[in-house]
C-alpha cells in the first residue's frame, strides 16, 4: 500500500513538476519578437506585434534567411489588455510575449502620455526586464511593420541597430525596467532614443548601354539579362535609424533632442563606450577623434543658494582621419588642437544636451534631485517639495579633458612620399 | 528531535540559511510600511547585533546542556512542558504552512498565472512529505548541497549587477533616521524562526552547537546585507513598487550566456521553499511524535501533513487570513518568546531541570 502511494504521488510530481500544465505546442504559439502601442480614434489602444514566423527555405532548411520571417498581428481595444485579447482572437496561435524584444511606442500616445503602459507591462509576468523601450517618430506600427530583410528577424535587426547606436555613442538605451523606474521616480521624466523610418530612395533606371556587339539572338537575350542584373541597385538595409531622444515629462513626451544632444545625454548619463567625433584645427583640417575610453561625472557644487552642476569628462582617444592638404603633416602641437576642438564638442554637445532637457524642459532627468540630496540633504530638504521650479536656474559647467594616445600604426600617405 | 540521528553542525548551519533565504527573496516592501531604501539596507546590517543579543539565551542553554528545550520543559512542570509543547507545534506549522502558501502566491503570480493554486500547493506538500518520510540526515544533505548553489547564485547575481549598481540610490536617511533604521532591523530580526529550530536540533548535532549560532548569525546577516545592498543599488526607492523585489533584480540581469537569470531565481525559490516547508514540517512531527501515545505516534506525520496540507489550502484561498499571521510573526513576539524568554526561563530553573543522576555526576566531578 505505502508502494503504491509513492508511486502515485511520484507519477503526480513528474506531472506538475515539471510545468506540464497549459502546454502550447510550438507550431501553435505566437513568438512575438515586438510590441508597438499606438493611440487609436476614441482613444483607443492599437497594440501591433511582429511575431516570429519561419519561411522555409526548402526542403532542408526551416528558416529561410533572405526572408523576413515574421508577421504582423495588430488589434485595437479600450486597454492593452484588452487589445491584446482581441490580437489572440484574431489569429489562431497562443500569444507568448517571453521573448519580446522591443516595446516602441507610438509618437502620439507619447505626447497623450504613457502611464498607462505600465500598469500592463509591470504586471504582465512575461514582461523581460531588459526590451529596449524606444519612442517612434509617426506610428509605431510603422516601425514595427518594417519589411527589413537584413539577418532572419526584423525584430532583432532593430534592437541591434539600437545596440550598435549606443556602442558608438548615438544614444543611451532605455531598457524598460530603467524606463519604468525612471517615471516612477522622477515624476513621469525619463530619456528614450527615437526611431525613425528612412524612406528608402527610389531606384535608379538602368541606363541605356548603347553600341554594345550582339553575338546572336541567344547571345543577346543572355546579354540583356546580364546588364540588368549589374545595373539593379543593391537594396539599402538603412531603413532606420537611432539617433534622437525624447524627453518625456509627466509621463508625456514633451521634446525631443536632435543628434548632438542626445550625445550630450550619454556623457551626461556616463553611459558612452565609443563614439567618434570630428575636430578641426586652427587652419580648418579636420580629424576624426575616436574617443575609446571614457569616464564622466556629475556633480553639483554649492555656492550659497546657487546649484550649479558640474560635468568632468576625462577621455581617451586615437586619431583616425586626418585630413591634410598634400605636403602639411600633423605635428604634437596639432593633436593638442584636435583634442581642444574634440573637447569643445562634448562641451558643447553636453551643454545643449542640458539646457534644452532640464533647463527649458523642465525634466527630471540624470537623478539630479538625487545628487543634491545625497551632496547636501539639508538644502534637499527645502528644495525637494519644488524642485520642478528650481531646475530653470540650475547652473552648469563642463571640465572635459581628452588625451590623445593612439596615432594608428601609419601616417598619410602625402606625408611618407615628402618623406 | 530525539527519534532521529545526527547531522554534522555544518550541514545544519547551510540548511538553516538556505531557510532563511525563503524570506529575504520573498521579502515584500509594497506591503509593508514605506521607508527609505537606505534605511532598508541599514536596518539590514543593525539586524545582526539584534540578532546576536537575541540569541545569548540559546547560546546559554546550549553550553549548559545538550538535551532539547521540550524535555526541559517538561521537567520543570508537566502543565509548562505542555504549554511550550503547543507553542513550539503551533510555531513550527505555522510556518511550514505559511511557507507553502508564499509559495503558491508567488508563483501563480510571477510563474503559472492560470493555474489553480492547489497544484502548487499540493505538489510541493508531496514532495515534502516524502522528504520528511525519508528522514532528517537526507534532508539536511540536500540543505547542503542547495546552500552551494545558493552561494554560486548570489555570486554571480552580483558580478553581473555590478553596471547595475548605482550608489547614488544610497542617499543620507531624512526622515527619523534612527526609527526607521531599528524599525526596518527589528522587521528584519523577527523573520527568524530559524533559530527556533536551533533550540530543537540540540540533541541531534554533532559538534558544538553554540558556535554554530553564532556562525549562523553572522552568515545570515552577510547574506541578507548583500541582498538588501544589491535591491538598494539596483532600484532604489523603486523597490517600494515591487511585489518580489529580489526577482526583479534577478530579472534585469541581462548576460550573453544566460539572458533569463529570473528563471534560475525560480529554481532557488522552490528549493528554499521545499527545505523550509520540510524542515519545520519534520520539527512538528518530532514533536507531535514525543508527546502523541505510543499506539498514535506512528500517525503523527500522517496528521501533521494533514493539518500542513487542509490549512495550506484553505489559506491559499484567503490570502487576507494568511497576511495576519505573516504580520503577526513580523511583530517579533513569537521571536522573542520562543528564542529569548523560554530560554532564560530554562536557564534560570537549569538545576531543577538536571536529571538526578547527572546532577550527582557533576557534583562528583566538582569535587574531584
Amino acid at each position: 500500500m505505502k508502494k503504491f502511494a509513492i508511486f502515485i504521488a511520484a507519477v503526480f510530481m513528474s506531472l506538475s513538476l515539471t510545468s506540464c500544465f497549459e502546454s502550447h505546442q510550438l507550431n501553435e504559439t505566437a513568438i512575438v519578437q515586438a510590441i508597438a502601442v499606438d493611440l487609436a480614434e476614441n482613444g483607443q489602444y492599437e497594440v501591433t506585434m511582429q511575431i516570429y514566423a519561419p519561411k522555409g527555405g526548402g526542403s532542408t532548411t526551416a528558416i529561410d534567411t533572405s526572408n523576413n520571417n515574421a508577421n504582423i498581428v495588430s488589434a485595437k481595444g479600450k486597454t492593452i489588455s484588452e487589445a491584446m485579447i482581441h490580437a489572440t482572437a484574431l489569429q489562431g496561435e497562443y500569444i507568448f510575449a517571453g521573448h519580446n524584444r522591443l516595446l516602441i511606442l507610438g509618437e502620439e500616445f507619447a505626447k497623450q502620455g504613457v502611464e498607462n503602459v505600465f500598469s500592463y507591462f509591470d504586471r504582465n509576468h512575461l514582461t523581460r526586464q531588459n526590451i529596449d523601450v524606444l519612442v517612434s517618430k509617426g506610428k509605431a506600427k510603422d516601425i514595427v511593420a518594417l519589411n527589413i530583410d537584413q539577418g532572419i528577424l526584423a525584430a532583432e535587426t532593430l534592437e541591434k541597430t539600437v545596440e550598435n547606436c549606443e556602442t558608438n555613442g548615438y544614444i543611451t538605451r532605455a531598457p524598460y525596467y530603467q524606463f519604468s523606474r525612471d517615471m516612477f521616480l522622477y515624476y513621469g521624466c525619463a530619456a528614450v532614443p527615437v526611431i525613425e523610418k528612412i524612406g528608402k530612395p527610389e531606384q535608379s533606371q538602368p541606363e541605356q548601354k548603347g553600341g554594345e556587339q550582339s553575338q546572336g539572338k541567344d547571345g543577346e537575350e543572355s546579354g540583356r539579362q546580364e546588364d540588368a542584373a549589374t545595373d539593379t541597385p543593391i537594396d539599402s538595409v538603412d531603413v532606420v535609424k537611432v539617433e534622437k531622444t525624447a524627453v518625456f515629462k509627466d509621463y508625456k513626451l514633451i521634446d525631443t533632442l536632435d543628434q548632438e544632444q542626445s550625445r550630450g545625454v550619454t556623457f551626461l548619463s556616463d553611459s558612452i563606450k565609443n563614439t567618434t567625433l570630428v575636430a578641426q584645427d586652427s587652419e580648418g583640417h579636420y580629424a576624426s577623434v575616436h574617443i575609446y575610453e571614457c569616464d564622466s561625472k556629475l556633480s553639483p557644487k554649492f555656492d550659497g543658494d546657487q546649484i550649479t552642476f558640474v560635468l568632468k569628462v576625462r577621455a581617451k582617444a586615437s586619431i583616425d582621419e586626418v585630413l591634410l592638404p598634400r605636403g602639411e603633416t600633423t605635428g604634437a602641437e596639432d593633436l593638442e588642437e584636435f583634442a581642444d576642438s574634440a573637447e569643445q564638442s562634448i562641451a558643447a554637445d553636453c551643454t545643449g544636451a542640458f539646457n534644452r532637457a532640464v533647463k527649458t524642459d523642465g525634466s527630471h532627468l540624470f537623478s539630479l534631485g538625487d545628487m543634491i540630496h545625497k551632496k547636501n540633504p539639508e538644502l534637499w530638504k527645502q528644495i525637494s517639495e519644488d524642485f520642478s521650479d528650481h531646475l530653470s536656474e540650475l547652473s552648469f559647467k563642463t571640465d572635459v579633458e581628452i588625451e590623445i594616445t593612439r596615432l594608428s600604426i601609419e601616417a598619410n600617405q602625402s606625408v611618407t612620399k615628402l618623406k | 528531535m530525539v527519534e532521529y540521528g545526527k547531522v554534522s553542525t555544518a550541514q545544519i548551519i547551510m540548511t538553516l540559511l538556505v531557510c532563511k533565504v525563503f524570506t529575504v527573496i520573498t521579502y515584500t516592501p509594497v506591503y509593508t510600511d514605506k521607508s527609505e531604501i537606505t534605511a532598508v539596507f541599514l536596518g539590514g546590517a543593525c539586524s545582526t547585533f539584534i540578532l546576536l543579543a537575541a540569541a545569548v539565551p540559546i547560546i546559554l542553554l546550549m553550553r549548559k546542556t545538550n538535551e532539547d528545550v521540550v524535555s526541559l520543559s517538561y521537567r520543570i512542570h508537566p502543565v509548562f512542558g505542555k504549554a511550550v509543547f503547543l507553542l513550539l507545534f503551533a510555531s513550527t506549522m505555522v510556518v511550514s504552512i505559511n511557507t507553502l502558501v508564499h509559495l503558491q502566491f508567488f508563483m501563480v503570480n510571477a510563474v503559472f498565472p492560470n493555474v489553480n493554486a492547489w497544484i502548487i500547493v499540493v505538489t510541493m506538500f508531496l514532495a515534502a512529505f516524502y522528504a520528511v518520510f525519508m528522514g532528517m540526515e537526507g534532508l539536511f544533505r540536500t540543505g547542503a548541497i542547495v546552500c552551494l548553489l545558493l552561494a554560486l547564485f548570489l555570486v554571480t547575481i552580483g558580478f553581473t549587477l555590478y553596471d547595475r549598481i548605482d550608489l547614488l540610490n544610497l542617499k543620507p536617511l531624512m526622515y527619523d533616521p534612527v526609527k526607521s533604521v531599528l524599525s526596518v532591523a527589528w522587521q528584519d530580526t523577527s523573520k527568524n524562526m530559524e533559530l527556533l529550530l536551533f533550540m530543537l536540533l540540540i540533541p541531534n548535532a554533532k559538534g558544538k552547537m553554540s558556535r554554530s549560532v553564532v556562525i549562523y548569525v553572522l552568515a545570515t546577516s552577510a547574506m541578507l546585507c548583500l541582498i538588501s545592498f544589491l535591491v538598494a543599488t539596483v532600484l532604489g526607492e523603486f523597490t517600494f513598487r515591487q511585489i518580489f523585489p529580489f526577482y526583479m533584480i534577478a530579472s534585469v540581469v541581462d548576460v550573453e550566456i544566460i539572458r533569463r537569470f529570473d528563471a534560475i531565481h525560480m529554481t532557488i525559490w522552490v528549493l528554499t521553499a521545499f527545505l523550509r516547508t520540510s524542515i519545520f514540517m519534520l520539527a512538528a512531527n518530532s514533536l507531535l511524535h514525543r508527546v502523541l501515545p505510543h499506539r498514535l505516534a506512528k500517525w503523527s506525520l500522517s496528521a501533521v501533513g494533514a493539518l500542513i496540507l487542509g490549512f495550506s489550502l484553505f489559506l491559499s484561498s484567503k490570502l487576507q487570513y494568511n497576511n495576519m499571521i505573516y504580520q503577526f510573526f513580523e511583530t517579533g513576539i513569537p521571536l522573542v518568546v520562543l528564542t529569548i524568554i523560554l530560554p532564560i526561563i530554562l536557564l534560570l530553573f537549569h538545576r531543577k531541570t538536571v536529571p538526578p543522576q547527572t546532577a550527582q555526576k557533576q557534583k562528583e566531578g566538582l569535587q574531584e
